[in-house]
């Protein structure tokens, strides 16, 4: 008996590595080089753009909102190095201080969307055929159908423009492909042999959804909200250019763009500035989507 | 309520139904278990063992009901119990192995983290207290290097490294009942043995009331004290292991032990039992087997076969077997 128990030990031993203990860092590094390169590139981009865009107010050159008419409309030079605008105000500062509204709202956004939407769809996948996935699924039928920047026209029309007009407005509506994605993961969990285990060990119904469901169907939602975040930026501009976000003499993407529709002639670099701001911002988060998803696609091999 | 003379787990005439399936999964199944005792449930796919499992601890799959009969565990009525009192039953005082073992364990969490999880549940032990205990469990089943082992996630295992830790799991919450669903089914033979001699170890050990299922019958030959054997959602043959292991009575046994290769054919061929039993289920009248048996037209009896269904006849020694052959046999020796 002992000779056996000593020999199977071995032979159970042999049949696998032991993998090595791995420090946070470590396990963080080899998580990013598992990565498509869209995503480590897109993490670079947000990460410095999120700090200047943080550090925007003490590292400007010139007060964003100080006009200066006799310098109007003036080319790049060493004083003003992106030129001025149509008021004379410095454009390179205007331009660090004008994201800080835009991604502050579409972060917020995507953060409720993504909380809400999962939750609600869990629950809803867990219980399915109840009442309660009945429901809620009708419900997300109707509202997904309803453009946000209506929503968030009709709302601004009643409580006029501020933060949380629009991050309500457009968490109204932006809750709901989460929800429907988390409903249709959490269907494809519920067949799992953990989830019967889990069962079996008598775990309660939210044990299992905080420990079981949600662990295993996040990565696929959360590079979903990466791609939604891109398309929060462009709704939240899209506000700003036709007036309903950000209020004037405040500094804004969108509204620059706006301003600077009448001068793009006479000084291109008004337009081409704040466009390519958005477009790199929307970029760099639809990238960081993007490779997650690639990644969870054939079940994040990547990852340890 | 605890009715000492009586066994662990009785159950009466159990009949389990799916909507929209014209014929019940099990029809008046009653079994016994007591403990200590290895009690194996043997037939093909679709017999309806692995319903028989799940109807114990309620886990039916979606849209599965149990329509009628009984089931007590320790004197206590399972089918009447209010889901927080099942939730304790479960993994507290029943627990589970099943076929495939790596899909069993979350790919997301560590190997602690699973085991402890009934620890946590039923024994309410603190993170640290657990940690300790599922130490102890990981080198109970015979896992080297417990404290590596434990912080694995499922896909670092082999499968019989990963049943090993599905037993650990099944055992911490120190169940009075394991139900081992074809445990070794997935796993390499080399393997199959050091899993099947480890729940016979624990059975001993914690004096464990083992319902086996499988359908491999050397299994049933190694560890089980009693053998029921099921066809189309009934018993058709129960007795010490033994007995209807050494002298099978019902036709589908015998066929069942002819199929196995623990009994070597002489002409060294593989046989089967003609026809499948998917659609035996759906017979309306007589002897489930009957389609494919060959005893009946053996003795004469297929009118009889087709006609009503035999019951269950006990023989001298608790052996039971439902077969118009056996009974008619008896009748002409007595």
């Amino acid at each position: 008996m002992r000779i056996d128990n000593a020999s199977q030990a071995a032979a159970a031993g042999s049949l696998l590595h032991v993998p090595p203990r791995r420090t946070a860092a470590r396990r963080l590094w080899r998580f990013l080089r598992g990565r498509h390169w869209t995503f480590r590139t897109g993490i670079v981009i947000l990460v410095a753009l999120v700090v200047t865009l943080i550090l925007a107010p003490w590292i400007v050159p010139h007060d964003p909102a100080v006009q200066n008419l006799i310098a109007r409309l003036s080319p790049p030079s060493a004083e003003h190095w992106l030129g001025t605008d149509h008021l004379g105000r410095d454009l390179l500062s205007r331009l660090l201080v004008g994201g800080r509204f835009t991604v502050t709202i579409a972060m917020i956004t995507v953060i409720l969307s993504f909380a809400i939407g999962t939750l609600i769809g869990v629950v809803a996948g867990r219980v399915v055929g109840g009442l309660f996935d009945e429901i809620t699924m009708r419900v997300v039928d109707v509202l997904i159908s309803i453009p946000d920047v209506v929503v968030a026209i009709f709302l601004v029309a009643i409580f006029g423009p501020g933060y949380l007009t629009l991050i309500a407005s457009l968490t109204v509506i932006g809750w709901t492909p989460f929800a429907r994605l988390a409903r249709g993961l959490t269907l494809a969990i519920n067949s799992q042999g953990y989830i019967q285990a889990a069962e079996v060990l008598g775990c309660s119904r939210s044990f299992i959804v905080l420990r079981h469901v949600i662990p295993n169907i996040i990565r696929p939602i959360a590079a979903v909200s990466f791609l939604r975040f891109g398309h929060k930026l462009i709704t939240v501009g899209a506000l700003s250019f036709l007036g309903l976000g950000v209020q004037p003499p405040a500094a804004d993407w969108a509204l620059m763009l706006a301003d600077a529709q009448p001068y793009v002639e006479r000084l291109p670099i008004l337009m081409i500035a704040p466009g390519l701001a958005i477009f790199v911002a929307a970029l760099s988060v639809t990238w960081i989507g993007h490779g997650l998803e690639i990644e969870s696609r054939d079940g994040g091999s990547g990852d340890e | 309520m605890n009715k000492r003379d009586e066994p662990l787990l009785v159950i009466e005439d159990l009949k389990v139904a799916f909507p929209g399936q014209s014929a019940p999964v099990i029809d008046g199944l009653s079994l016994t278990l007591d403990r200590g005792e290895v009690l194996a449930l043997v037939g093909e796919s679709g017999s309806g063992k692995s319903m028989t499992a799940l109807s114990l601890m309620r886990l039916l799959p979606s849209g599965g009901a149990i329509t009628g009969g009984r089931i007590r565990f320790d004197g206590e009525d399972v089918l009447s119990l209010p889901d927080r009192q099942m939730n304790r039953l479960r993994g507290g005082r029943m627990a589970m192995l099943f076929q495939q073992p790596q899909a069993m364990l979350d790919p997301t969490s560590r190997v602690s983290a699973q085991i402890a999880e009934p620890l946590r549940l039923h024994r309410g032990l603190g993170r640290r207290a657990a940690m300790g205990r599922v130490l102890d469990l990981l080198r109970d089943v015979g896992i080297p290097d417990p404290a590596v082992r434990a912080r694995c996630f499922s896909h670092e295992l082999s499968g019989g490294m990963a049943q090993r830790v599905m037993m650990a799991a099944a055992l911490s919450g120190d169940p009075d009942m394991l139900i081992a669903d074809e445990p070794t089914t997935a796993l390499d033979v080399t393997v199959q043995a050091q899993i099947l001699r480890l729940i016979d170890e624990e059975r001993r050990k914690r004096n464990l009331a083992t319902l086996l299922i499988t359908h491999d019958l050397a299994v049933v030959a190694a560890l089980a004290d009693r053998v029921a054997v099921m066809y189309a959602g009934r018993i058709v043959e129960e007795g010490p292991a033994k007995a209807v292991l050494e002298s099978p009575q019902h036709p589908y046994t015998q066929a069942l032990m002819r199929c196995s290769l623990l009994v070597p054919d002489p002409h060294g061929q593989l046989l089967s039992i003609p026809g499948s039993g998917t659609h035996a289920r759906e017979l309306t009248c007589g002897c489930r087997f009957h389609p494919r048996c060959s005893a009946a037209s053996q003795h004469g009896l297929v009118s009889r076969c087709m006609r009503s269904e035999p019951a269950l006849k006990p023989d001298a020694d608790g052996h039971v077997t439902r077969c118009w052959a056996v009974e008619t046999e008896k009748e002409t020796a007595a």
